[in-house]
């Protein structure tokens, strides 16, 4: 009603006066006069319906008032509520901590939340890989706490859903800090539907965008005390790496993009360091800066090659989960490092050499893309109510995608093969952690007997298919690892026999329900496949013969096996490490896993043949035979396999 | 272009000079002439873009306020069409990711909306209330810019009249007419419960929030309590309530009964945790405390009381949290304490 109000006193409004514009003279992101009071004390009202008023501006649609509900509701919560729900969920849920991280110039404790299980490992014993997401650094970018305590939320929901959301909570360690510039939020809401100033450049009140400090003092939370509305440090041009370049921040305290007296001279700035360490720092493979507008993605590239290149790469498989309606901003001086502004993307992209970018949400262009106005520029930082509740669901299920796909390539974690005729295991391996490495753990390996049936379970480290609401396999929105995506197949090598297609390309294959092998998950819903095969007939015809498992496959977000379990995948120095393709060479890729083999024989008691085969080349060696030891007489057939000649382009 | 630059040419003399023959016409209330002469503006070469933009914007927003006369619709329809010219970049963004300064097509749509809402303002001044029974079909009808205009209407309309409505408005949300939104401002205005309670049922979650906000306020807490208490069962609407009982709590004994109650609640618990730390009072931080400490209480409760003490920043709850930290030490709900008091 409050809303119908507003509405009311603008229709009535007949009698024409000026359109609200403003005294200030803008230079830039700075204002000229800002002690003249016709500019330093104008104060506008962002009003809903065509205004002829001198201070009032037209939005089109009904101003945004934040409203107090824990739950999510078609509109802004209120800082209070935001913050009630952020620890609603820490105090609930043991896969949420609240840690303090700071104290902003008001004494506001900052808190970050690390969501995930409380170890700090895999459970394949790796140390757990971490993202940190920052959110509300600009105060008048309302559209960035919603967002981000959107994703606090869809992690709470699945951290306990067998699947994609588990996978994450027990893999994953997320670092989210929901509101960095308290004060600056705070004094926004105190002010719904003012402003001050000038059209042209709105300041204080509901278009803060800086924190409330200056030279040592606070900026008061009285909007009509004027003196000192300008005042105040872009938190997102206080950062190392590029701090003061580029033309792009400014000494001027009333700037807009003042950067403030010196590197990360501002609490929120060195909250946000605290929060980084949480992860802890060197164990981040992404980080997210979340603001408002103009839907694009800021990612600054260093010039690091392999960390630019994965960079894009995660960001178009993010882009395409909302049909690429954000834009690509990668930025363009690639290996020289000349575009850095001191925004807190750039200082995690060098400092820390990970994919690192400026999320600017919707709107595209402004509030005319909801049928309000242009408003002289800036309505896109006043999201309608009516569209937030879609903003927050779509970039929950992005960074679902980003999330699952940074916590690392997917890799077989066990294979199971059992007879068809009475379920007798004949070759169970399990890949075991141990110090670093990891080994292959056969705890049963018998004779597969030619023409016999059997069952193959394989169960991968992850998640690798995505179920929509109803349980259909489809592809992860935007996506294209499908039901009909991957491929098996067994190899005789050495012997003159056709390798074996396995069918797996489908979804009937995939274990939804729990139980391990033959026929359930391993750890999450989806992440092992069954199929059934029937051994030729002609295999290992005079002796036990290797029977090489040959796997092509990839998550749902299209990363591809890491074909080597034996070193497990890291983040170093701006890629991945520990990430072989079948030829045993480190990339961003990954390839075939030819890991698994068993063997037949005619003989159901014999003993395994002494070699087992593989994908990899022979490494120079002076002792024959021993487990594991290199197949010399298979590297003239590697040139006949597919799989090899699929070699895929090494990363530089 | 800069921002800056952009302006510098969009607020040049000659546009200055021009928008204030606009507003003259505007004064005038000659909406025919005003049109006219934005009519020239469309294709004046003369003018800057930016500063054609300008004026373009500033007389589509005086072209609105005033009666739709023929020649002003045809005007707006004409500038509905234009793409916008000027793209200024975001400065303070450092990216120079470019957006329109202006948009008078924008800017067309919202005036025309404008007297589609004032037109329905004055079509449904007459009607509101009465047992007219094609009343609730064209309000269902009604869209979005219509709406504002009957939503003005209300608000002029005597109380007393719009209930006149009442029983055809129930009968037709009964039959899933799509008037819940109007049930809530009728509600609002008028303070008739059984129409709130009818617009909890039926209205847009958004719409039944901002009525209960509003009626929070004016209404007596007796009165006010069932509709509450009926919008605690909604999932969308309970977590608003129960902020909105918070308020009533000081001077409602019942009030503060329900919020206790929810405290229990699987789904309100954690919206009541909030709002009894809303109130904070010593009394709610003892009890809370009591309740975090018991053994016997299920554990989500417990940490529901935790949560209403970590919220609270008194002095009592502070206290009550510092002395918890201490008794349930190492336990999961120890750890939580503390971070809770860390905080």
């Amino acid at each position: 009603m409050r809303r119908a109000l507003a509405v009311l006193a603008m229709l009535v409004a007949g009698m024409a006066a000026p359109a609200a514009e403003g005294a200030c003279r803008l230079n830039g992101a700075s204002i000229s006069n800002p002690d003249d009071p016709t500019c330093r004390d104008a104060m506008f009202r962002y009003v809903e319906s065509a205004t002829t008023s001198n201070d009032e501006v037209t939005l089109g649609y009904p101003v945004p008032l934040p409203l107090d509900s824990l739950t999510p509701v078609d509109g802004f919560r209120t800082y209070e509520s935001l913050k009630a729900r952020h620890q609603e969920l820490a105090v609930m849920l043991d896969t949420v901590e609240a840690v303090p991280v700071g104290q902003s110039g008001m004494g506001e404790t900052i808190v970050a939340y690390r969501m995930g299980d409380s170890d700090r490992t895999t459970p394949l014993g790796d140390p757990e890989p971490a993202v940190l997401v920052n959110g509300t650094i600009h105060a008048r970018e309302w559209q960035s706490p919603e967002v981000v305590t959107g994703l606090m939320e869809m992690l709470a929901l699945r951290s306990a859903d067998g699947g994609i959301g588990q996978y994450l909570s027990d893999n994953l360690n997320v670092v989210i800090l929901p509101i960095l510039n308290i004060d600056g939020f705070r004094q926004t809401q105190r002010y719904p539907e003012r402003f001050s100033a000038d059209p042209d450049q709105p300041r204080d009140g509901r278009m803060r965008r800086k924190n409330m400090r200056y030279d040592g003092g606070l900026v008061d939370t009285d909007l009509d005390n004027t003196a000192d509305n300008f005042q105040g440090v872009d938190l997102n041009r206080n950062n190392e790496h590029g701090y003061g370049q580029n033309n792009s921040s400014s000494t001027d305290p009333v700037s807009l993009i003042n950067r403030g007296p010196a590197i990360a001279s501002e609490p929120e700035i060195l909250a946000l360091q605290a929060a980084a360490a949480l992860a802890p720092a060197g164990q981040l493979r992404l980080y997210v800066d979340v603001h408002s507008f103009s839907q694009i993605y800021f990612a600054p590239l260093t010039g690091n090659s392999r960390r630019d290149e994965l960079t894009v790469q995660l960001m178009q498989r993010m882009r395409a989960v909302t049909n690429f309606k954000y834009r690509d901003g990668r930025s363009t001086a690639s290996g020289t490092g000349n575009d850095a502004i001191g925004t807190t993307a750039d200082y995690f992209a060098y400092e820390y050499q990970v994919p690192s970018w400026t999320l600017e949400l919707e709107p595209l262009n402004g509030g005319q893309d909801y049928g309000g106005t242009a408003s002289h520029g800036h309505s896109g930082f006043i999201l309608p109510d009516s569209e937030i509740a879609r903003v927050r669901d779509e970039q929950a299920q992005t960074h679902l995608l980003g999330f699952y796909r940074q916590a690392g390539p997917p890799n077989v974690v066990a294979v199971e093969v059992r007879a068809a005729s009475d379920g007798q295991v004949v070759y169970r391996a399990e890949w075991t952690g141990n110090g670093g490495r990891r080994s292959l753990q056969v705890s049963t390996n018998m004779a597969l007997l030619p023409g016999a049936q059997y069952r193959l379970w394989i169960a991968f480290s992850k998640p690798m298919r995505w179920r929509d609401e109803n349980g259909e396999m489809q592809p992860f929105a935007g996506q294209t690892v499908g039901a009909d995506s991957g491929s098996a197949r067994l190899e005789f090598p050495g012997q003159n026999v056709a390798s074996l297609p396995l069918r797996i390309d489908r979804a009937a294959v995939w274990n939804m329900a729990p139980g391990g092998a033959p026929d359930g998950y391993h750890r999450y819903a989806d992440d092992s496949l069954s199929v059934d095969f029937t051994l030729p007939a002609n295999v290992a015809e005079r002796s036990a013969q290797p029977v090489m498992l040959v796997l092509d496959n990839a998550d749902l977000s299209g990363q591809k096996l890491d074909a080597d379990p034996v070193t497990p995948v890291s983040w170093t120095n701006g890629h991945w490490s520990g990430f072989e393709n079948e030829l045993g060479e480190e990339g961003d890729i990954g390839g075939l896993d030819c890991s698994i083999s068993f063997f037949a024989a005619t003989d159901a008691n014999a003993n395994p043949p002494a070699d087992s085969p593989s994908c990899k080349p022979a490494a120079p060696t002076s002792t024959g035979g021993g487990g594991g030891g290199a197949l010399l007489w298979l590297l003239p057939m590697l040139a006949g396999f597919s799989f090899v000649s699929a070699r895929p382009r090494r990363a530089t | 272009m800069p921002r800056a630059q952009a302006l510098q040419l969009a607020r040049d003399g000659v546009s200055d000079e021009v928008i204030r023959e606009l507003k003259t016409l505007a004064t005038r209330g000659d909406s025919t002439a005003l049109a006219a002469r934005i009519e020239i503006l469309l294709s004046d070469a003369s003018l800057e873009p930016a500063a054609r933009e300008r004026a373009l914007e500033t007389g589509t927003f005086l072209l609105g306020a005033l009666p739709p006369e023929r020649k002003a619709r045809q005007v707006l329809r004409q500038i509905s069409q234009l793409e916008p010219q000027t793209w200024v970049w975001l400065e303070e963004g450092g990216h120079r990711v470019s957006v329109p300064l202006y948009d008078p097509a924008a800017a067309a749509r919202v005036s025309e909306r404008a007297w589609l809402a004032r037109e329905a303002e004055a079509r449904f001044s007459n009607k509101l209330g009465t047992t007219a029974p094609e009343l609730v079909d064209d309000l269902a009808r009604a869209s979005l810019a219509e709406r504002s205009g009957v939503i003005s209407a209300i608000a002029h309309a005597p109380a007393a009249q719009l209930l006149h409505s009442k029983p055809s408005i129930l009968a037709a949300l009964d039959q899933g007419v799509a008037v819940g939104w109007y049930a809530a401002e009728v509600a609002a205005r008028t303070y008739d419960s059984e129409l709130a309670l009818a617009a909890i049922e039926h209205a847009e979650p958004r719409e039944a929030l901002d009525m209960l906000d509003a009626l929070g306020d004016r209404l007596a807490p007796g009165d006010i309590l069932p509709l509450l208490l009926h919008s605690l069962r909604s999932p969308a609407l309970a977590s608003h309530s129960l902020f909105v009982l918070a308020r009533l709590a000081p001077v409602s004994p019942a009030a503060l009964s329900q919020i206790w109650q929810e405290l229990e609640n699987e789904e309100n618990g954690g919206s009541a945790a909030a709002a009894l730390a809303r109130l904070s009072s010593p009394e709610a931080a003892m009890r809370a405390a009591a309740v975090t400490v018991d053994p016997d209480r299920d554990d989500a409760l417990r940490r529901r009381a935790l949560l209403a003490l970590c919220l609270d920043n008194g002095d009592a709850a502070q206290r009550h949290l510092q002395l918890l930290t201490q008794s349930l030490g190492d336990s999961s709900l120890g750890q939580k304490a503390s971070q809770c008091a860390g905080r």
